[in-house]
């Protein structure tokens, strides 16, 4: 992290990278959620448009850092520990410069 | 014996613990600020109901990174006795001190009532003065309860004697009806229902009260050879 902070001085911040994480539940795990969603579209008649709702959860990361390799490991390891559970959910994410 | 209730930022059942284990069951309680990175002289830790964290993320899981945490996962990692009500079993599952994880409940909707749950394990800290297949009457008070588990994971609470309660009719979608598990040593429970809300006639079931009762039992019988943080 020192490493990564000393090249946020040094590059700028229109440099920097913005990760946006997606985090849903595993397709094994029932989304109780998504199925209220899925019934309200119905009541609303998009009954026959709609097959499956699914809510997942959409966390954005402004990061002080630009090297993208690095990027990448540090996210992944914040969505195993903290970003998602593992045991009903799955995660992936995207890198893309953050704008000013 | 001494208990200590663990406070989070957004503990709303801590001080119903505290009242239940010191002025009913007149034992010695202290309260455990979150902050604290040591705990010290406790014989069994209370994880309260309550919102830790707002919730924020998914219940429990900021609250399992707190200072205090650490400290209690060592303990329960030693053998100490640990009892997550609600958001504490909640907080249990995000520790990985207990198998499984909470998804919404089935209907979407916060519920709040009495129910009856069935005493499956009575070999246990927490349950040694209830009858096995004893049914107790014990609010719940949830919005994530509908707890999750794959077949694999199933199996083994089985096999293990794990489930410790189940609920007789189920309110939110918990596989197998489960109400609250123990971890496979013995020493950590999580439950849903809050026995601190019925330890007192007043309240219209006393049925909880024995839960805190057994831990007393437990301890003062030396069974586990128990210890001490």
């Amino acid at each position: 992290m020192g490493i990564a902070n000393k090249e946020a001085v040094q590059i700028g911040s229109k440099d920097m990278l913005k990760a946006k994480v997606y985090v849903s539940l595993k397709k094994t795990v029932v989304d109780p959620q998504g199925l209220a969603v899925k019934n309200a579209l119905k009541s609303l008649n998009y009954e026959q448009e709609v097959e499956e709702v699914r809510v997942g959860k959409l966390i954005d990361i402004k990061l002080n850092m630009s090297d993208r390799e690095k990027a990448e490991k540090i996210i992944d390891r914040m969505c195993k520990k903290l970003l998602s559970n593992p045991t009903i959910e799955e995660y992936n994410f995207t890198l893309e410069k953050a704008e000013e | 014996m001494r208990f200590g209730v663990v406070v989070f930022p957004g503990s709303n059942c801590d001080h119903d613990c505290f009242y239940v284990l010191g002025n009913v069951l007149k034992q010695d309680v202290k309260y455990i600020w979150h902050k604290e990175a040591e705990v010290k002289g406790v014989d069994c830790i209370v994880l309260p109901g309550g919102f830790s964290y707002g919730d924020y993320l998914r219940t429990g899981a900021i609250a399992r990174f707190s200072p205090v945490m650490q400290s209690i996962i060592n303990f329960a990692n030693k053998g100490g006795l640990v009892i997550g009500i609600c958001n504490g079993f909640q907080i249990l599952l995000e520790a990985g001190l207990l198998p499984g994880a909470m998804l919404r409940n089935k209907n979407v909707h916060f519920i709040c009532k009495h129910v009856h749950i069935k005493l499956l394990n009575n070999n246990t800290p927490f349950t040694n003065l209830y009858k096995k297949d004893e049914v107790l009457k014990i609010p719940i008070a949830h919005n994530e309860g509908n707890y999750y588990i794959n077949e694999n994971g199933l199996k083994t609470l089985k096999e293990n004697n794990q489930i410790v309660f189940q609920y007789c009719t189920n309110p939110n979608g918990a596989v197998d009806d489960i109400a609250g598990i123990i971890n496979k040593e013995g020493n950590v429970l999580g439950m849903m229902p809050h026995p601190e809300r019925s330890s007192e006639k007043e309240l219209g079931s006393q049925d909880g009260l024995f839960i805190f009762k057994s831990i007393v039992e437990w301890v003062e019988r030396g069974k586990i050879g128990h210890k001490r943080i």
